[in-house]
């Protein structure tokens, strides 16, 4: 059977010439000009020069970052309970609770964004429900199109995407290495910190790795949710192919995207290997 | 001086006390994991409710107060042209990006049934899309398709995307089946005499079947659902995700709420039989 390697490469081919090729496009794009006349192949550093010499674009990548990373402790925080409830604590309920968890997971990120919509606006839910318990005197427009309607808007709709590999390595903890820590007289937080957290870490990682990269090239939430001032970065470089069509700055702007979040990856994995040979 | 059976016994009902506080209070901290939990799930879910709620909401815009239940604007979807036509682009699109993206990453997933060198290359390959951010991933081929001047098209430029998009997503189903294959059962219909195409087509693809079904599923749900990708890639004709994203920065009426809510229910439907088929 030694033809069976052979079958990866139409996959790998397709991923080749759509995901690949067309990077090597971003690269070669960012490196020229775009000129009242068309583009035209200077492979100059012109773009990275007018993004880093201004501050407009860098304070937005830094907003989009900072934005990531806290996304991503919350939804940690938030997510990590839950999904050590499902995995170790639900019971005869395990597989309700894991269908209810995978729904939003694989249902539309547009539209779950979109329902925050009627619930933060100003004549939306939590403004009627606030009202009528006399909590406000009227309903006021400050909850949607706001940075806290953009926080929330990613802790929701990204909660799937990490509950759900975390939830997968604690199921995959070798139930004795608990009893062997309970044996040993350790206490139940004690083998939470020690043994369990640490055991489930490529799940947290890999929850985070999602969470991070889907928060720091955002472009639905800030747009549906963040009004004028809740631009992010992902914001600006779509312009760039529409009304702006200045296909070499986004280019640009796109491959710094990229590179960052590979090495937020990489670290990323890299805090997991460190930590796993020190845990372990 | 008490005698040493006093002494055991009260040392003993010390001790029985400790243990009952502590077991007491690690009751106490399951129900609140618990309590946390399901309220956790619950508000993962209330928005969309909300959506669901306001669709049946006898009143021009998107909002309370409650004026009667109604299904006009379910009506008004039926009635709606563009609807209609969005909703057999995404439909083809989607189909086609199942069909593709099923046969290539069922057979990535079959080419790496044994080690062999550069295996894990592929594997972290074939995770690229994963960790590309929706909007790198449109524009990228966005510029592919510009710069051999490929007119964007549904069946080309969208499909191509959400391809890309879907790929991982079969592979690790179908990879993980592949995975729990017992390689006995193949060899025993080798032992009966059965030469390797029988095997595989009357053995070891009925067995991948549940996973390919499942994987396929999930594909489709991929791409109907998908909209950052096809916004960057589309020419002029638009998919049901686009259409909806257009209607959101109009005035909002129940009608959007009600193409949310079908868009929702169809996710919802398909991603049960999906589950169905990958736990057989």
């Amino acid at each position: 059977m030694g033809y069976l390697p052979w079958l990866v490469t139409p996959a790998c081919v397709w991923l080749g010439l759509f995901l690949l090729l067309p990077l090597v496009i971003v690269l070669v794009y960012s490196l020229w000009e775009s000129t009242i006349t068309g583009i035209r192949p200077v492979w100059g550093l012109q773009n990275y020069r007018r993004i880093f010499e201004g501050t407009l674009y860098l304070r937005l990548l830094a907003k989009s970052l900072t934005t990531a990373v806290i996304v991503t402790m919350l939804t940690i925080l938030i997510g990590y309970p839950v999904a050590y409830f499902v995995a170790r604590k639900s019971g005869r309920y395990k597989a309700i609770f894991l269908i209810l968890v995978l729904v939003p997971f694989w249902t539309s990120f547009l539209l779950r964004n979109f329902a925050w919509m009627p619930v933060l606006g100003t004549h939306g839910v939590l403004n009627q429900l606030l009202v009528g318990l006399r909590i406000l005197a009227q309903p006021r427009p400050i909850f949607l199109y706001s940075d806290l309607a953009v926080y929330i808007g990613f802790v929701h709709t990204l909660l799937p995407y990490l509950i759900v590999p975390v939830y997968v390595s604690i199921e995959a903890l070798d139930p004795r290495l608990i009893e062997a820590a309970k044996d040993l007289g350790a206490s139940k937080i004690r083998t939470l910190l020690h043994i369990t957290i640490p055991l489930s870490m490529p799940g947290i990682i890999s929850g985070s790795i999602i969470v991070f990269v889907n928060v720091a090239g955002a472009y639905v939430t800030p747009r549906l949710l963040g009004g004028s001032s809740g631009i992010m970065y992902g914001n600006t470089l779509a312009d760039q192919f529409g009304a702006t069509y200045d296909l070499p700055f986004g280019s640009a702007l796109s491959l710094i995207l990229m590179i960052i979040v590979l090495l937020g990856i990489g670290l990323l994995k890299r805090f997991a290997s460190v930590r796993g040979l020190y845990g372990a | 001086m008490m005698d040493v059976s006093t002494e055991v016994a009260l040392a003993k009902q010390g001790a029985r006390a400790r243990l009952d506080w502590f077991t007491r209070l690690e009751g106490c901290a399951d129900a609140f994991l618990r309590s946390y939990s399901i309220l956790l799930y619950f508000i993962l879910y209330a928005p969309s409710l909300v959506l669901g709620v306001l669709s049946f909401n006898d009143s021009f815009t998107m909002t309370l107060p409650w004026r009667g239940f109604t299904f006009r604007w379910y009506e008004a979807l039926l009635r709606h042209g563009d609807v209609a036509v969005s909703f057999k682009h995404s439909l083809g699109v989607a189909l086609s990006t199942m069909f593709v993206s099923t046969v290539l990453g069922t057979l990535c997933a079959l080419g790496m049934r044994r080690r062999f060198r550069g295996n894990n290359w592929v594997y972290e390959f074939m995770l690229l899309p994963l960790v590309t951010p929706g909007i790198i991933s449109g524009i990228s081929v966005f510029l592919l398709f510009t710069h051999f001047t490929i007119i964007p098209s549904l069946y080309g430029s969208v499909l191509v995307g959400h391809i890309v998009f879907a790929l991982p997503y079969v592979f690790l189903v179908v990879y993980a089946r592949v995975q729990a294959l017992d390689p006995r059962l193949e060899e025993a219909a080798l032992d009966l005499g059965a030469n390797e195409a029988r095997t595989f087509f009357h053995v070891t693809l009925p067995l991948l079947m549940p996973g390919v079904v499942g994987g396929a599923l999930f594909a489709f749900l991929l791409s109907f659902d998908e909209f950052i990708r096809t916004y960057f890639l589309s020419g002029g004709e638009r998919t049901l995700p686009m259409l909806l994203w257009g209607m959101l920065f109009d005035v909002l009426s129940p009608e959007v709420a009600a193409l949310a809510t079908v868009m929702l229910c169809v996710s919802i439907g398909l991603l049960l039989i999906a589950q169905y088929w990958t736990r057989k």
